[in-house]
């Protein structure tokens, strides 16, 4: 696969155009994997020792990765993608 | 009777079904601004919608005997259904009834029928009156939640609506409110939220069921179905298996084909998503893949994901 430098060099409208679409991060997978089994934002935050900005800050970045609109929504397609287990 | 006495006799009898609604509601505060409702379902439980909570673990209630801070019990995406507790001593949770049935009907609404619907804001109740637009039969949500009947109503409502109480003009709860796809106003039936309601009481949360599978999806050509015996045009691939999992334990392995979870076909993520939901933690299940084209039966304990503590 083309890395992103390749494409500043060569031609750099492919960094826009044809970037694959954002993968969840290792992070945003575990919280997505609590929210998936009705975690509250806390709860994920206790779990994962962080404050419940950074579980927020994680969420939205997830609903934007994956195009959601809702955690449903979110849930759903990461399980499409093989991003979230079942 | 006159015509101005029948539609005085005819506002009367809406205003009166709506103020003996309202005592079944609440108000829930989301954040500073933001409202959602809520309705006393039985005991000490109170249901609403489980995205509009975005992921809250307690929440602030608010009705006509004041303000109250309850925690959330239970969250279910796949049904929308969030459970509320509203603890013993709190004088909240005897909800007068006012000779309006205290129990939901299991029973399904016809296309056609009036419903009202009863909300709380933080200023009071909101009342609307409605339409069923369609009652169509079971079907089962994209996040594999199994929901008793399709219900769609025609009503003017705002987002302060989002789960609060549809009953029918006897003033029998039927559905919980939540906004589907492009904000139409849809019921979560009284059978769907009475199963999880009756989930919780039985094991004090909600059990939901896991393998430890991530799968994608896998197409295939006309000659692979045939050879396959497949009618699917695609397949479930295992892309990967959570360690210590109970697909782990089973001995399943990336690159598995899924085929069929205790005789019945999976075509993909979907299709073991709504299974699933069935399965009981516990309980075996026979998992049929192909491996390296050859099929192969494991058997697997179906296992639970992780438990809301506290």
């Amino acid at each position: 696969m083309q890395s992103a430098a390749d494409a500043t060099i060569t031609d750099p409208v492919n960094l826009i155009v044809q970037r694959s679409p954002a993968r969840l991060s290792a992070r945003e997978r575990e919280v997505l994997a609590l929210v998936a089994a009705g975690i509250s934002n806390k709860g994920i935050a206790r779990e994962l020792r962080v404050s419940p900005n950074t579980v927020k800050f994680h969420i939205a970045a997830i609903l934007d990765k994956l195009d959601a609109g809702t955690r449903a929504e979110a849930v759903v397609a990461a399980l499409r993608r093989g991003e979230l287990s079942l | 009777m006159n015509a101005t006495n029948v539609l005085q006799q005819w506002s009367q009898e809406r205003s009166q079904l709506a103020a003996a609604l309202a005592p079944r509601t609440v108000a829930i505060a989301i954040g500073p601004h933001r409202s959602v409702s809520g309705i006393r379902w039985r005991g000490s439980y109170i249901v609403t919608a489980a995205e509009a909570l975005a992921g809250s673990d307690e929440v602030t209630l608010l009705s006509e005997r004041g303000e109250t801070r309850a925690p959330v019990i239970a969250c279910d995406l796949a049904t929308d259904v969030a459970l509320l507790r509203i603890s013993g001593d709190d004088q909240m949770h005897d909800a007068p009834t006012d000779g309006v049935a205290a129990a939901a009907s299991d029973a399904t609404l016809e296309a056609g029928a009036g419903v009202i619907i009863v909300g709380r804001g933080r200023r009071g109740p909101r009342v609307g009156f409605g339409t069923v637009r369609v009652a169509g039969p079971a079907w089962r949500s994209r996040r594999g939640g199994d929901i008793a009947q399709r219900l769609e109503f025609e009503a003017t409502l705002d987002n302060q609506f989002e789960g609060a109480l549809v009953a029918d003009l006897t003033g029998v709860p039927r559905a919980m409110l939540v906004p589907g796809p492009r904000a139409r106003p849809l019921g979560i039936p009284a059978a769907t939220v009475d199963r999880i309601v009756a989930a919780v009481e039985q094991h004090g949360y909600l059990p939901r069921p896991y393998l430890g599978l991530r799968l994608q999806p896998l197409w295939l050509d006309a000659a692979t179905r045939a050879r396959w015996g497949r009618s699917a045009r695609s397949m479930a691939a295992v892309a990967g298996v959570e360690p210590e999992s109970p697909a782990d334990a089973a001995g399943v392995a990336p690159g598995d084909l899924l085929e069929a979870i205790d005789g019945v076909a999976i075509d993909d993520v979907e299709g073991l998503v709504a299974q699933l939901a069935q399965a009981v933690p516990g309980r075996v299940l026979e998992l049929r893949l192909r491996r390296g084209g050859q099929p192969q039966t494991l058997p697997i304990t179906v296992g639970e994901s992780h438990q809301p503590q506290g």
